[in-house]
């Protein structure tokens, strides 16, 4: 304030002695061209002159000149001068200098963006807002270049499966989340809206600080600090609408019973003794679509209110969240409560000592009681939902009111979700406390404890209920009542702690800058649990779903688990005169995953730049007016992979309550190896050399990025299935083989405006690459469908080939071997017809061959954006291009008690010269029709609008006549609106964690559109 | 500032070295402590036993559906041919390598072969009663001889493990010669002729396996080998010598709750429940019992064939014990049995658990002993060998005690309130075999043996050794005018696939079978 008094002194002044010139007043507002956002405190200077003013509370400002030019300039903004001719009004928009000063987090420390030697891409907390999505990582969709998040549920909370760079290792994928220095395992606790900005680690160079496990990347999320400056108080709120898309087209009741009919019309049992039942259950009229009764148009809301202050030598900020999240299936809920708390104290000018704690508590309703999707979409048509025999006044009818399925093997949909009280309970206390110590000039010391005391109970009653069955049921009758209520409640305790320490010593002498760290940490893994079921209490009331209430068959279990490591790391940052830049780290992990003598992995790493626009030659060239920047970066560093169970090495021996032998006397337990274990599995080590370009051109209005990266990966930790004759419980780890990665990355962000009021940015990111297996302990891997090979990729669909449909018998008896020898001699007209690779003998398994590839051969974002007047829109695209599916949702096509897809009835092969997609129908399949073939490969390229956002900001004038807050901007926004694809399943982005096993599409819980209204107010 | 710098090197120093990085595995104990002592080593074999009894996974139900299913004794049954297909196929013979049934089979003998293989490889260093370990050892070997004797005589030439083996060996183990398979079987019931008579262990432990266990199998593969010499100096032993066993009086005794381990019981599982949770019983009966039927809710599977009523004299009273029929009604219950699912209206009487059995528990958990291995068995296979060897008339004493045995059971079964069909038994009934023509007394056990122990899953068993499996199938498919059968081919059929998982995961080391 006193410096705004200040300013407006020195107009006062100035105002007389330019009294005699022309004199022009300009006024406008100055803005954030990307953000739109007004500037506060933006300083609006005469050039040249001492005449000047600050922007007020609304960006606004008036200034009278008399010269021609004025220069508007702010701190973390490109200062701009603007030509004035006579009095006008002029809204300016600053460019944020984000591009060229800003710091970006590297792990234990910060870097400037323009000293970064390593592949690091940036997303802000901006970029991301109002993203009406639970977790963050599905914030990540389209976002940054060689980065792929796509979810593997629908289940509101459920978190993304994110890809750095494609796959480099056929075990665990995922990359490492550290928020504020904490590693976390699952960030669903985490609310989006405390996010300051992600980092993603995405080369070797990068991450080889995060050593033993910095392999797949390294998502850094940094929350909100306080900042120095005036209390600022925000709150963010949408509501919005969620429902399923789209609905996978299942046989109605007419074309079930004409497919049943024609499938079982050869079967004597069904003939004899059940069609005319069956045929009674057609005649009753049901039409049930399972989809729709299980799908709903849900209600989404979430508030965040956040207040940041700080002083000069304090900083404080405060959040609160709410977030309920219904899912588009019903009964499907994650709600959230989240309070995030963050304080800093200079309490001298050595000493620095802070906390962060962040607490949330989660509530989640999951469909978990219908073991898969498949319950869902494959129940007969003929079941009402509602039973009409059971009496609406008679007890427990709430319970007793469902139909049990008619002819379906598997339980009523609907009831299958409404009957069980089902919640995951999880209350998340997670942050640090550090201090920082300046101990002489330039170095200064870090003392950081990080915890995460995760707390997660799960709880699962199922009451007592009845069914009452038709006269015509044909349906498998045990799993459509109970007689006693049963209830499991399970509790689960993961404590993790990180103790940190931390020296660093910057120096600056003449043209050289050194920035060096070293550290030294050790870190802790503690879960335990406790199981609990017993069942039979007197009645299914609230007030009987607790243990005591229950009477009868107590059973109990728990574990309990640890794991630790130690490590050593150290890093060193050189630049002279801002072109030479050289990083090298160092790490060494020591961990208890591993047997004594593999337990130590050492993860160097080194990488240079040259900014070749700061040479004194590229100045001569007199590019500026075009290019403005040019940095090239190359880099080399190793990881290490971890991911393994914390008893990988050992193998054990234990029992369970049924496995009990009865000799003549009581029971005996028997023990037998639980957990098969490796002694000799080590560290899984990657090795990764980058090189880069990071380009600036016109204006400041293109920047480019683009990587090539070549990643080799030995002694691949696998979870490898052994034959079933050496019984092993478990798949053991080995250290499976050798992987090549290589791949390129293109970044382009473009931002410039058409006139004074429209701004635009456009942005695209691509990224390929390439998996080759360069060797394995066995020929292949195998995944449920799929085989790696060395000199291939990773996890291609493997199986027969599909090359038509036998129109008549002759067809049949005439596909024969070079001995005449029919090839699949209990085929029928109406059959698959498979391809005979081998030269002689019936179809078998050697027949099969390659008939897809999951793996895509681009990977492509979009981000679209600008800011009119009072309006800003943003959209966001995420999309793969050349990847095939599995199309697990085309079976079921043998008729027995579940629905198939509509095709499996209209486009059955019914008689000679029909060409259809799917082969007769049968109940018996005796050519195995269903066997893995490419009828299941679909391509599985598509293009989908993430995010889509259009906003209004109210003009300042009625927002001040309010005197309640001082911006307020409303929008609307919806999250996967639309997919471009030709694949005919349910949703062709599938999140899939098993490597061996991507692109395979099980039905599943179905991706949800959501539109949201919301807004966001600055008090 | 000097002290703050001392305090950082302390920290430093103690972050460095205060911290291990041993954790241990919690609750549960490594192979390299367990396998220690006596108590070890009984708990290992308990596991080994256990391993024939896994939930949902049970042997018993494996060895029914193939072992009588295939054959002409039994239909699958289900609701429908697609009900549990693979087993459809397989009495088809239309089996893909990639058929469950033949890949649990395979399975869960290899889960027996090495839990055994722990035992007998860790007892030997193990503190405690070297006589007690002794005996330990030769159950495992006597169970490790009854998974390998079902793989050869399934499979052929199978991957033969003798010890315990880590993952990486087990990748590089090819199949082993039949010959090789059928030594290790050999000797190790040899050495399980050691164990204890079955009168001679204390009650605690009377479900153990025996030396007439041991002797029985023993004669099982010498028969299927065709060593009919051997196979009666070991039937001989059982029958003459040891005195073991005797038959019950009456037929029908032998699946009543009372003569659980009887006299006449050679091997039998004893699937007991204390606590309807806690899975310790078997689903076996829910498998085979009547679809429809209050308080039995059955799955309807494993169907007698008309051709097995036909082959019994309608005054065999053994028809009471093999046949539920609709209108049989158990004591106890007001619903009589309601067979209109089962295309030839019969279900599994040795299966049908009377619902009064049941109470307290769950219809698919069921308390009830799974009787394996019968006296009459041994008895029967006594006859065949002594006739293959030329004592024709020294058979027929053995198989006459079976036909003798039949004739005085009671046609009534006094566990039924009421009897759709009952035997209309006379004096004439069930006469002694009187002909000593070795190839029509062949014939003759050949038929007794089928009547005798019909539906306990020896069937294809029988038919295979006998080298008439073919003929008999193909017949029958002929008389029925039916698919079952009429696609046996001998060159491919006596054995099973190899199941395609194995062979995948081998990279084909693992070679296939003749035909698949």
């Amino acid at each position: 304030m006193s410096k705004r008094i200040l300013f407006l002194t020195m107009v006062f002044l100035l105002s007389f002695t330019a009294y005699a010139q022309q004199i022009k007043t300009i006024s406008g507002i100055v803005s954030d061209r990307n953000t739109g956002e007004v500037l506060i405190g933006a300083t609006v200077a005469e050039t040249g002159v001492a005449n000047g003013t600050v922007t007020d509370i609304n960006g606004k400002f008036t200034l009278q000149v008399e010269g021609r030019k004025i220069t508007i300039s702010y701190v973390g903004y490109r200062a701009q001068e603007i030509s004035v001719q006579a009095s006008e009004t002029i809204n300016i928009k600053l460019d944020s200098d984000l591009n060229l000063e800003e710091v970006v987090v590297i792990g234990y420390g910060t870097q400037r963006k323009s000293d970064l030697t390593g592949s690091v891409s940036s997303i802000t907390g901006k970029d991301v807002k109002n993203f009406a999505v639970s977790n963050v990582s599905e914030m990540l969709a389209g976002k940054a270049s060689g980065v792929f998040a796509a979810a593997p549920s629908g289940q509101p909370g459920a978190e993304a499966i994110v890809r750095i760079r494609g796959l480099g290792t056929v075990n665990d994928n995922n990359p490492l989340y550290v928020v504020d220095g904490q590693f976390m395992n699952s960030i669903s606790s985490l609310n989006p809206a405390d996010i300051e900005r992600i980092e993603i680690l995405k080369d070797a160079s990068a991450a080889a600080i995060y050593g033993s496990r910095g392999s797949n990347g390294v998502i850094l999320i940094s929350t909100k600090k306080g900042v120095k400056g005036e209390t600022t108080v925000t709150l963010d709120a949408y509501v919005g609408v969620k429902s399923s898309y789209p609905a996978l087209e299942m046989m109605n009741s007419e074309q079930y019973y004409n497919f049943i009919m024609e499938a079982f019309k050869n079967d004597q049992n069904f003939q004899n003794s059940m069609k005319e039942k069956f045929t009674n259950q057609y005649k009753k009229g049901y039409n049930t679509n399972w989809w729709d009764e299980v799908t709903r148009n849900a209600f989404n809301q979430n508030y965040n209110l956040g207040i940041r202050k700080g002083t000069d030598n304090s900083r404080t900020a405060l959040s609160l969240g709410y977030l309920d999240d219904q899912g588009a299936l019903i009964t499907t809920e994650f709600k959230r409560i989240s309070l995030r708390f963050s304080q800093e104290y200079d309490i001298n000018k050595f000493l620095t000592v802070g906390a962060n704690v962040s607490l949330a508590n989660g509530t989640q309703r999951d469909a978990g009681a219908v073991p898969n999707f498949g319950f869902i979409t494959t129940a007969d048509p003929f079941t009402p939902v509602i039973s009409p025999l059971v009496d609406p006044s008679s007890e427990n009818y709430q319970y007793n009111k469902y139909a049990p399925t008619e002819w379906s093997f598997n339980p009523n949909p609907v009831s299958m979700l409404e009957l069980p009280t089902r919640n995951n309970d999880m209350f998340n206390a997670f942050g640090n406390v550090f201090a920082t110590v300046k101990l002489m000039d330039g170095l200064s010391y870090r003392a950081q404890y990080s915890f995460e005391r995760n707390h997660s109970t799960f709880k699962d009653f199922r009451p007592v209920y009845s069914a009452t069955f038709s006269d015509d049921n044909l349906g498998n009758r045990e799993s459509k009542y109970t007689t006693e209520t049963k209830l499991t409640h399970n509790s689960n305790v993961v404590f993790n702690y990180v103790m940190e320490q931390r020296l660093s010593y910057n120096k600056e002498i003449n043209n050289h800058r050194f920035d060096i760290m070293a550290a030294i940490t050790y870190e802790k893994n503690l879960s335990e649990s406790i199981n609990a079921y017993k069942t039979t209490a007197l009645g299914n009331e609230s007030i009987y779903q607790i243990l005591d209430a229950q009477t009868v068959g107590a059973q109990a279990s728990g574990g309990k688990q640890a794991s630790s490591m130690l490590s050593y790391l150290g890093r060193i940052n050189y630049s002279y005169a801002d072109k030479y830049l050289i990083t090298g780290t160092f790490r060494a992990d020591g961990s208890s995953r591993f047997a004594d003598g593999n337990r130590w992995g050492y993860f160097p790493s080194f990488s240079l730049g040259w900014r070749i626009s700061n040479e004194e030659f590229f100045y001569n060239l007199n590019t500026e007016s075009w290019l403005s920047d040019l940095k090239i970066r190359v880099g080399w560093g190793q990881n290490g992979n971890q991911r393994i169970d914390a008893n990988a090495p050992l193998t054990l021996v234990g029992t369970n309550s049924e496995s009990q032998w009865y000799y003549g006397n009581g029971f005996s337990q028997g023990y037998f190896p639980v957990y098969t274990g490796n002694k000799n599995v080590k560290w899984e080590t990657s090795q990764q050399t980058n090189v880069g370009i990071d380009a600036t051109l016109f204006g400041n209005s293109l920047y480019l990025n683009m990587d090539y990266y070549i990643k080799q990966t030995k002694d691949m930790l696998l979870a490898m299935p052994i034959p079933s004759f050496g019984s092993f419980s478990n798949s053991p780890f080995f250290n499976a083989g050798d992987l090549k990665n290589t791949g390129f990355e293109f970044t382009a962000n473009y931002n410039n405006s058409i006139g004074k009021d429209f701004n635009y940015t456009i942005g695209a990111t691509i990224s390929t690459y390439k998996t080759e297996v360069t060797g394995l302990v066995s020929e292949y891997l195998s995944g449920s469908v799929s085989r790696t090979y060395v000199g291939g990729p990773i996890g291609r669909f493997w199986g027969y080939k599909q090359i038509g449909i036998f129109q008549n018998q002759a067809e049949v008896d005439n596909y024969v071997d070079k001995n005449g020898k029919k090839i699949q001699p209990n085929a029928q007209a109406g059959d698959f017809k498979f391809a005979k690779l081998t030269d002689e003998g019936i179809l078998n398994d050697d027949d099969r061959t390659f008939i897809g590839d999951p793996n895509p051969d681009m990977i492509l974002g979009f981000n679209l954006g600008f800011t009119y007047r009072n309006f800003d829109f943003s959209a966001s695209f995420q999309g793969t291009y050349g990847n095939d599916i599995w199309n697990g949702g085309k079976g079921g096509f043998v008729a027995g008690y579940d629905n198939a897809r509509v095709e499996a009835y209209t486009q059955a092969w019914q008689k000679e010269g029909d060409n259809t997609l799917y082969p007769r129908m049968t109940n018996t399949d005796t050519n195995n029709n269903t066997r893995g073939s490419s009828f299941y490969v679909e391509d599985g390229s598509y293009l989908r609008l993430q995010n889509i956002q259009l906003g209004y900001t109210i003009p300042r004038q009625w927002i001040q006549k309010t005197n309640l807050f001082s911006s307020c901007r409303l929008y609307v926004s919806g999250q996967n609106l639309f997919t471009l694809t030709g694949y005919s399943g349910l949703d062709p982005e599938i999140g899939v964690n098993n490597p061996l096993n991507m692109g395979i599409d099980n039905t599943r819980y179905p991706t949800s559109r959501v539109f949201v209204f919301g807004c966001n107010l600055q008090f | 500032m000097k002290n703050i710098s001392i305090l950082i090197c302390l920290a430093f120093i103690w972050l460095g070295y205060g911290c291990s990085l041993d954790e241990p595995s919690y609750g549960k104990t490594t192979t390299d402590n367990f396998f220690q002592k006596e108590r070890d080593i009984d708990k290992a074999l308990t596991g080994a036993y256990l391993q024939l009894r896994t939930t949902w996974n049970e042997y018993a139900l494996n060895f029914y559906l193939i072992g009588d299913c295939t054959t002409d004794d039994a239909l699958k049954g289900g609701s429908s041919d697609g009900d549990r297909r693979e087993v459809f196929d397989l009495s088809n013979f239309i089996v893909y390598a990639t058929n469950g049934e033949v890949g649990r089979r395979w399975e869960i003998m290899y889960r027996l072969i090495n839990r055994c293989n722990d035992v007998i490889y860790y007892a030997s260093n193990a503190a405690g009663d070297k006589e007690i370990l002794e005996r330990y050892v030769n159950e495992a070997k006597a169970l490790r001889a009854f998974g390998y004797y079902f793989l050869v005589t399934s499979f052929g030439e199978v991957p033969l493990l003798t010890e315990p083996m880590v993952p990486e060996e087990i990748l590089i183990t090819p199949r082993a010669s039949i010959e090789q398979v059928y030594q290790l079987i050999e000797s190790d019931l040899l050495a399980a002729t050691n164990l204890p008579a079955k009168g001679n262990y204390s009650g605690a432990d009377a479900y153990r396996v025996t030396r007439g266990f041991a002797k029985t199998m023993l004669a099982k593969a010498y028969m299927f080998k065709g060593d009919y010499v051997n196979a009666e100096k070991y039937l001989e032993e059982i029958v003459e010598v040891d005195n073991d066993y005797s038959l019950l009086p009456d037929y029908g005794y032998n699946w009543t709750p009372e003569y659980e381990n009887s006299s006449e019981s050679v091997f039998e599982i004893a699937n007991k429940l204390y606590d309807k949770n806690i899975a310790t019983g078997t689903n076996v009966p829910h498998f085979f019992t009547s679809r429809n039927v209050p308080g039995y809710q059955g799955y309807g599977f494993h169907i007698p064939t008309d051709d097995l009523f036909e082959a019994y004299a309608p005054d065999d009273p053994r028809i009471t014990y093999v046949f539920v029929q609709t209108g049989d009604c158990y004591v106890g219950d007001t619903n009589e049995q309601d067979n209109i699912f089962s295309p030839t209206g019969y279900h599994d009487y040795k299966m049908t658990v009377p619902r009064i059995e049941k109470t307290g528990y769950n219809v698919w958990m069921i308390p009830y002993n799974i009787r394996m291995i019968r006296y009459s068995d041994v008895l029967l296979l006594y006859a065949e060998a002594l006739n293959e060897n030329g004592k024709s008339s020294d058979a027929l004493k053995y198989v006459n005690q079976i036909r003798e045995r039949a004739r005085n059971t009671n046609p009534i079964d006094p566990r039924r309130s009421k009897q759709a069909y009952t035997p209309p038994t006379t004096a004439t009934s069930l006469p002694d075999i009187t002909a000593t023509d070795k190839n029509s007394l062949r014939e003759a056990i050949w038929n007794e043996r089928r009547l005798e122990l019909a539906m306990e899953g020896w069937r294809r068993d029988d038919l295979s050794r006998q080298k008439r499996f073919g003929t008999v199938m193909r017949t029958y498919a002929q008389k029925y005018d039916t698919t079952k059968g009429a696609n046996f081919d001998d060159a491919r059929d006596y054995l099973l696939p190899i199941p395609q998982g194995e062979r995948d995961k081998t990279n084909g080391l693992l070679t296939q079978n003749n035909g698949y």
